[in-house]
């Protein structure tokens, strides 16, 4: 029992993140000229929310979104020059999401620009209950993993929050093709 | 000299106080105890000592943990803002992409 409790503790974490992260991503670092590095799990997005205030109408719209999410990691490099990291960095994470429950929502590949954006969405009963975004640019390499119950309208709601750019969930799009 | 004067020099004048004057003083001296407060007593003086730096002890390390929390809370707030922005400005590429691909067709 106690050591089913230990094991618990100490898969905990993992099973909340859901989709892991390479391992081998972090030796990015060493190239990078930038890297952001966040990595909150349920008890720092409550810890977080204690301090978004509820007078604040933009805050108390993110505390609400943040309430229902278990986990937020983001690794995000950005290189000098183009070439810093090969385009397989990725392969064991659009592995990983080929698993059950997940849907790759968006794939677009642009050879113009030279980036590659993937977005990602676990559903549990119709709901969605993960989301993971996989963009990868000429001098850029950014992973996004947000666990937990999050609707298109909470992503939605996100846009113009401490600058945070709107996003189009369908509801918005007349008024985003008209812009 | 005026009457003042006098006055003076004889209220100053020297007496004899006596020959059991010394004995007397002794006496009274040997007689009279400091007066004692109920806090004055050594062991309880330690006690309170000790009470204060435990108060002063739990207070600090209270205070200390709400400041390592509030520290840790802000700055968790902050990364929470900065995952918030490259969610939403990776997931707008996204859309400015598809937008882009729709306007082509």
């Amino acid at each position: 029992m106690k050591y089913a409790l230990v094991l618990f503790f100490a898969i905990g974490p993992l099973l909340a993140q859901d989709v892991k992260l390479p391992a081998d991503i972090d030796k990015l670092a060493a190239k990078a000229s930038e890297v952001v590095d966040v990595s909150l799990d349920g008890p720092m997005l409550r810890l977080a929310g204690r301090f978004l205030s509820n007078n604040d109408p933009d805050e108390a719209k993110v505390k609400s979104i943040v309430g229902g999410l278990k986990g937020i990691y983001v690794k995000s490099f950005e290189f000098e020059k183009e070439g810093e990291y090969s385009p397989s960095e990725l392969d064991e994470m659009r592995h990983q999401l080929r698993g059950p429950g997940w849907s790759r929502m968006v794939g677009v590949v642009s050879k113009k620009a030279g980036d590659n954006t993937e977005i990602f969405m676990k559903l549990d009963n119709e709901h969605i209950g993960g989301l993971v975004i996989l963009c990868a640019e000429p001098k850029q390499l950014t992973v996004v993993n947000i666990v937990g119950n999050i609707s298109l309208d909470d992503l939605s709601a996100l846009g113009g929050h401490f600058g945070i750019p709107d996003i189009d969930t369908g509801k918005e799009h007349k008024k985003a093709t008209k812009e | 000299m005026s009457r003042l004067d006098d006055a003076l020099r004889e209220a100053f004048r020297s007496q004899d106080p006596g020959p059991d004057f010394t004995a007397r003083v002794l006496t009274a001296a040997a007689g009279a105890r400091p007066k004692e407060n109920w806090w004055g007593a050594p062991g309880l003086r330690w006690a309170m000592a000790a009470a204060l730096a435990c108060v002063l002890l739990v207070g600090g390390s209270i205070e200390y943990r709400r400041e390592q929390e509030e520290r840790q809370g802000r700055l968790a707030k902050q990364q929470l803002v900065l995952a918030l922005h490259i969610a939403g400005t990776k997931l707008n590429l996204a859309r400015d992409r598809v937008q882009q691909l729709n306007a082509g067709d």
